[in-house]
């Protein structure tokens, strides 16, 4: 090799500038603000990393329970009374590896006691509301009882993995289904863990998905909690010599889960980036690379895909109507209504401005927009934008009574009302930085 | 609420606050474009797998972006994003999740050049060293820090950032002397000697 027996320093030096030199393969890694904005599905996406290099996708619709009136997450949910929700906002704590988990009263404005969690992917709720499950610094799920906002005991997760795990609740309320993106040696990863919330003990894993770097997208369920549906695949690289570009997900499919006995079915074989399910529970909608596909329910068979324009690539988000007429994607600078009984896309209504959450009023009136520095109110009576209300909103959320939007933004939580879109006092909270994501209990 | 409370003045201030987070925004995506690469580099130095280092520079970005306030204060912005990366690096392979993976085959490097052989026994060379050696030989000699400066980012002793050097140096020389390659192209892994270094509790340093 014609190396020296004792190489000096230099010589290491330039050894290590050749090897970092030597051709790279193409990189996926992606500096666009629509990936790493909008951090509640950032974990999710990093699943999605490894499937489409630049094209930001997979983030499964968290909008999809506010929207869709299931149990326990839905609308106007009876039993609500008004006023006594709570608003969490979860934003890094002084260590990278934690974050604060902030309660606050809708009632009062104020904030509570911050409670020490892990980074957060997503937050499950009780249908009654009295308890919330999130995850703990360490890969446990901690309960919350939200009416004292006390955490109880730990629940141990076997082999979390190093990335957060996401957390959903089925409709009946009995189980939390903890979903596992791909993470490196955790033989989670594909999996989902179904925990009793009676006992708070974890259940056998179910795996969805296997192969080189498995992954669950995100999983929903039918509104009587009886079917759950997972997006999962897996991500195979292609041999030596292969282009990056070539890189794809296999095999991709939506996988059928009877609940009661925590079985997976057949695999529906799609490429599932994101996943949202009618309030009837008939219709699935997968979103694939350029294509959204409706799903019967009662057959488990694709319907024919629906093109979306290409201004709608880069999708960050689908959302249902509570009436379940309309599904609207969220595209880079567009929003596409597509009307669910005809599967035909309506005009797409054009934003300025980068695209983040979307979250509709339980009426089904109203869906909001996060722009890049403004919420745009849209009427899904007429698909137009009204007048942008001047927030730079890093996260928002409706309360069950429809009347306040919480957004999270740099100057605290601010308060908006969704009948005059004025906005409110910035509730302001203890050492409060980075990207803060929030919840609201059903 | 407070919805009552709104004014004029609130409202300009939500303004202003829109402005300043879109030149955040714009700030970061400026930054990361122009230092996404010399990251990759970095990462791949410290894993010897590029798409490995993809997922370490998308998750050191995405916490870089988080603190991004906090980060576009600091004077070296560069020094703050390779703590970043190491730290997301080591904080990986301490949280024992990362178990060797045999790939078999090395896909990410060139044809045969004059300098192949070399790449590949320092590339096994190098991924035979536990991870936090390797971070040193690389904030060392790669990114050419002192020994202060590397201890800062390691968050460890100068007295450990020179004794890991010297410990790593010489299993590299060893490593690479003629006649003792140190591993095969087979014997190369994605994420190297994790699982047995967890085993033996010394991934932690």
């Amino acid at each position: 090799m014609g190396r020296a027996l004792f190489m000096d320093d230099a010589e290491i030096r330039a050894l290590l500038r050749g090897l970092a030199s030597v051709e790279a393969p193409p990189s996926r890694v992606d500096v666009g603000l629509a990936r790493i904005r909008g951090r509640k599905w950032l974990h999710r996406r990093w699943a999605a990393e490894c499937i489409a290099g630049a094209a930001a996708v997979a983030v499964i619709a968290v909008a999809v329970p506010l929207a869709t009136g299931v149990p326990g997450h839905g609308p106007g949910r009876a039993g609500h009374r008004p006023g006594t929700s709570v608003v969490y906002v979860a934003y890094p704590g002084k260590y990278e590896s934690a974050e604060m988990l902030v309660p606050i009263s809708t009632a009062t404005s104020t904030p509570g006691k911050p409670i020490r969690v892990g980074t957060l992917a997503g937050a499950a709720f009780s249908p009654d509301g009295k308890t919330a499950y999130v995850e703990g610094p360490t890969g446990t799920v901690i309960p919350i009882s939200t009416a004292t906002n006390t955490p109880g005991k730990p629940i141990r997760v076997p082999m979390p993995g190093y990335r957060p795990f996401d957390i959903t609740m089925n409709p009946d309320g009995k189980t939390a289904y903890l979903t596992f993106s791909w993470s490196t040696g955790s033989s989670l990863s594909g999996s989902i863990l179904p925990i009793s919330t009676a006992t708070n003990t974890p259940g056998k894993p179910i795996r969805v998905a296997s192969g080189t770097r498995p992954y669950v997208g995100g999983i929903v369920f039918t509104p009587d909690g009886k079917t759950a549906y997972a997006a999962a695949g897996s991500l195979a690289f292609g041999g030596p010599g292969t282009p990056v570009a070539t890189t794809h997900l296999r095999p991709a499919a939506v996988i059928p889960i009877k609940t009661a006995t925590n079985t997976p079915g057949t695999p529906i074989l799609l490429a599932a980036e994101d996943i949202a399910i009618t309030p009837d529970g008939k219709t699935l909608y997968v979103e694939g690379s350029d294509t959204i596909t409706p799903i019967s329910t009662a057959t488990n068979t694709p319907g024919t895909p629906i093109r979306v324009s290409t201004s709608a690539r880069n999708k960050a988000n689908m959302a249902i109507t509570p009436d379940g007429k309309t599904l609207y994607v969220a595209g880079s600078d567009t929003i596409i209504p597509i009307s669910t009984a005809t599967n035909t896309p309506g005009t797409p209504i054009r934003i300025k401005g980068g695209l983040g959450q979307m979250a509709i009023t339980p009426d089904g009136k109203t869906l909001y927009v996060e722009g890049s520095d403004t919420i745009i109110p849209i009427s899904t009576a007429t698909n137009t934008p009204g007048k942008p209300i001047p927030l730079a909103a890093e996260d928002i959320a409706i309360t069950p009574d429809g009347k306040t939007l919480y957004a999270a933004a740099r100057q605290g939580v601010v308060p908006i009302s969704t009948a005059t879109s004025t906005l409110g006092k910035p509730i302001r909270l203890p050492s409060y930085r980075g990207v803060p994501s929030l919840w609201i209990t059903p | 609420m407070g919805l009552c409370g709104h004014s004029r003045v609130v409202e300009e201030r939500m303004q202003a606050g829109g402005k300043r987070n879109a030149r955040r925004d714009a700030e970061f995506t400026e930054y990361v474009s122009a230092r996404a690469a010399e990251l990759r580099r970095v990462a791949y130095l410290l894993c010897q797998d590029w798409h490995h280092a993809d997922d370490l520079v998308q998750d050191a970005i995405t916490r870089l972006y988080l603190h991004w306030n906090r980060a576009r204060a600091v004077e070296h912005l560069d020094a703050y994003a390779r703590v970043v990366l190491v730290r997301e690096f080591l904080g990986e392979r301490r949280s024992g999740w990362a178990r060797r993976v045999t790939t078999g085959r090395v896909p990410d490097l060139p044809g045969p050049s004059p300098d192949h052989d070399a790449m590949v026994d320092l590339r096994a060379a190098l991924a035979e060293l536990p991870a936090r050696q390797r971070a040193t030989l690389v904030l060392r000699f790669y990114c050419d820090l002192n020994i202060d400066q590397a201890a800062g980012v390691l968050g460890c002793s100068a007295g450990t950032v020179k004794s890991q050097t010297a410990k790593g140096l010489d299993a590299l020389r060893r490593a690479l002397q003629p006649g003792q390659r140190p591993a095969g192209p087979a014997r190369l892994s994605a994420y190297p000697r994790e699982s047995a270094e967890h085993g033996k509790g010394t991934v932690h340093g």
